[in-house]
């Protein structure tokens, strides 16, 4: 079972990743630039002529395959992490210095301009604007997984709340892969998170809040009334994200089906909560609760981040490892 | 010079630093020198970091050095945000996210923690008066501004306010600038963030030929300073602006960029200012602190008069309960018992 399990945080991470409507402007990185240009276009006349027609990412012709549903960065970080878990961390990131056909998060791009001057961690994530967001927490899932410790791979993108929402994702990755319990799996994490951290009162909060509410869609409104002052564009930070996911974990059961959608309902946590969610519930259901429909969906990466990475079959690149 | 003079020369260094700043923030330095050549005359009002220093301020003159976080909480609660009615004029997002977390009930340090610009450079702009109320005790000075500093920023955004308000309590007996810089890093850790910018900002001056800013300040020929400059100025940025970030606030580059343009001026409020906007990114804030420190330093007079001049009773349009009031009225009820 715990290969299954093991599997189902891969594979739920990668559909918590594609559901949430980021996915798609994500995956649009595979068309022209010019194509996105023309997209921004269209927001300025949705806006100059006042028309609620919300433009979403099109093909005008490019190829449409990057705008069905499917897995974007979070799995392709996921994916680069479990190919390179066996290396030096620094020495890993070292090589995509320069590189400038990859796209990452704040954190990730910071410290890698960082390791290009010559910055080594822990300064190339703790030097950081971002160094509070879910980069690292993201990666996580393969260290907790896989039973490893994330922390020297966390500490080079990362620290803070971006640091413990990596050792927070570990800790409960790893207990639901172990018992499959959301609830154990939520109390894992707490045990890395001080509860006088943003983070760490986030995560009693949002636990708190979606208890009360009784199911995980039930728990939207209040997740976004205690954790959201929607004062800036920060979707991806750690001490939102993480909590958010814990939360509906445990408010939903460990079910993947009730949590992920509800995840993805919070808007401006839409690009990574339901990854972190699916994550966990991935883990406490295994790969065989995951619906079928949206394995398959999920499982091939569009390379969108890492072009290397696309058309690598996550399921497969698991079986390798093994 | 009296405590009272470098008050005045403090915040009326920091009010001129703020408006001459205002109008390049967040321009390139080649923008910069396109539009002005060398930026040395005020065109408008100041921003918010002249307003919350003065907010800063009555704190201080109320509470003295029994300031806590709670009474600056509170008088957030009693004094800003029953004002915010509508639109916050002129709050970065720092202040906006404190008064969101405070409206939702949390305490300090909750309140600087949880909006994740615990980092940006909103105390180190409001920091000068701890320096002033603590002459030649930087220690005291960084722990005072702490207390303000832990309601709405978190991290490196209190160790920006603790440098300058360190720098500033040093160049308050009239220290020399490398001793104002060297004031600042003994109050923060040396494995910071902010500790690891000014060092490296520091080194870049101290490569380049002493006084850059100073020479070209007075060369009246905008081409020839550029020549001296652009070297200095680029290997600044080089040093401590980071280059995948939309925003330019960030507490650690605001304070580096400042100190080292108080050290290329020489510690002349004039050169300091000048060079500092000229450098960009958040100019207005690293304008107000090099003026503050450099004003500090050489006094109410060492504020150029043209300067002086300019600068009004605030509007209040960032910060309604400090309207009406003047900086020189502050740096003196600052400086009165001292």
């Amino acid at each position: 079972m715990s290969g299954d399990r093991i599997a189902g945080a891969f594979v739920g991470l990668a559909v918590g990743d594609a559901v949430g409507w980021p996915a798609t402007r994500h995956r649009s990185a595979l068309h022209a630039p010019w194509s996105r240009r023309l997209l921004r276009e269209l927001d300025t006349f949705a806006e100059e002529h006042r028309v609620t027609t919300l433009p979403v990412p099109f093909a005008l012709n490019q190829p449409v395959a990057p705008l069905a549903v499917g897995p974007s960065d979070d799995a392709e970080w996921l994916a680069w992490t479990v190919r390179t878990i066996d290396r030096p961390r620094a020495e890993a990131f070292g090589e995509l210095v320069g590189r400038e056909d990859i796209r990452a998060r704040i954190s990730v791009a910071t410290a890698l301009g960082s390791l290009a001057k010559g910055v080594e961690p822990p300064a190339s994530g703790h030097d950081n604007p971002h160094h509070f967001d879910d980069a690292a927490a993201v990666r996580a899932v393969a260290f907790g997984a896989l039973g490893r410790d994330p922390a020297e791979d966390a500490q080079v993108t990362n620290a803070g709340d971006g640091l413990l929402g990596a050792l927070a994702m570990a800790a409960a990755v790893a207990e639901a892969v172990a018992t499959g319990s959301a609830a154990a799996a939520a109390g894992a994490a707490l045990a890395v998170l001080p509860p006088d951290t943003a983070i760490g009162h986030n995560a009693r909060l949002a636990l708190d809040v979606a208890r009360k509410a009784g199911d995980a869609f039930a728990a939207v409104p209040a997740l976004d009334a205690a954790l959201l002052d929607h004062v800036y564009s920060y979707g991806v930070g750690a001490a939102q994200t993480v909590p958010v996911a814990l939360a509906l974990a445990v408010a939903a059961g460990g079910s993947l089906s009730a949590a992920v959608p509800a995840a993805a309902c919070l808007a401006a946590l839409a690009d990574s909560a339901p990854a972190l969610t699916g994550a966990l519930t991935g883990a406490c259901g295994g790969l065989d609760a995951i619906p079928e429909g949206w394995t398959a969906s999920a499982r091939t990466l569009a390379g969108c981040c890492l072009p290397e990475l696309a058309g690598e079959d996550l399921i497969e690149l698991l079986e390798e490892l093994a | 010079m009296t405590y009272r003079d470098r008050a005045r020369g403090c915040l009326l260094g920091l009010a001129a630093g703020d408006a001459l700043g205002a109008p390049a923030e967040n321009l390139t330095p080649p923008e910069i020198r396109r539009r002005w050549g060398r930026l040395t005359e005020i065109e408008g009002g100041g921003t918010d970091d002249t307003e919350y220093a003065i907010f800063a301020a009555s704190l201080l003159v109320r509470h003295g050095h029994a300031l806590t976080s709670a009474d600056v909480a509170h008088a957030y609660r009693t004094e800003i945000i029953p004002r915010v009615t509508g639109p916050m004029r002129g709050a970065g997002f720092s202040e906006l996210g404190t008064i969101e977390a405070l409206r939702r009930g949390l305490e300090p340090p909750l309140t600087g923690l949880v909006h994740q610009h615990g980092w940006s450079d909103g105390l180190a702009m409001r920091a000068a008066p701890y320096g002033v109320f603590c002459p030649g005790d930087p220690a005291e000075a960084a722990r005072l501004v702490e207390e303000d500093g832990r309601v709405s920023q978190s991290g490196e955004g209190v160790l920006g306010g603790r440098a300058v308000a360190g720098a500033v309590a040093a160049a308050m007996t009239g220290a020399a600038p490398h001793e104002v810089v060297a004031a600042a890093l003994s109050v923060i850790p040396a494995d910071s963030w902010t500790a690891r910018d000014i060092v490296r900002a520091r080194d870049v001056i101290v490569a380049s030929d002493a006084d850059v800013a100073r020479d070209s300040a007075f060369a009246r020929d905008s081409d020839a300073s550029s020549d001296v400059e652009l070297p200095v100025v680029e290997a600044l940025h080089q040093a401590v602006v980071v280059e995948h970030y939309p925003w330019t606030d960030v507490a650690p580059e605001a304070v580096a960029l400042a100190l080292a343009a108080y050290l290329a001026g020489g510690g002349d409020v004039e050169a300091t200012v000048t060079f500092g906007v000229s450098l960009g990114r958040d100019a207005d804030t690293i304008g107000a602190i090099a003026g503050a420190i450099a004003g500090a330093g050489q006094g109410r007079d060492g504020v150029p008069e043209r300067w002086a001049s300019r600068i009004g009773p605030v509007t209040g349009k960032c910060l309604p309960v400090v309207a009406g009031r003047h900086v020189l009225d502050v740096a003196d009820e600052l400086a009165e018992g001292l």
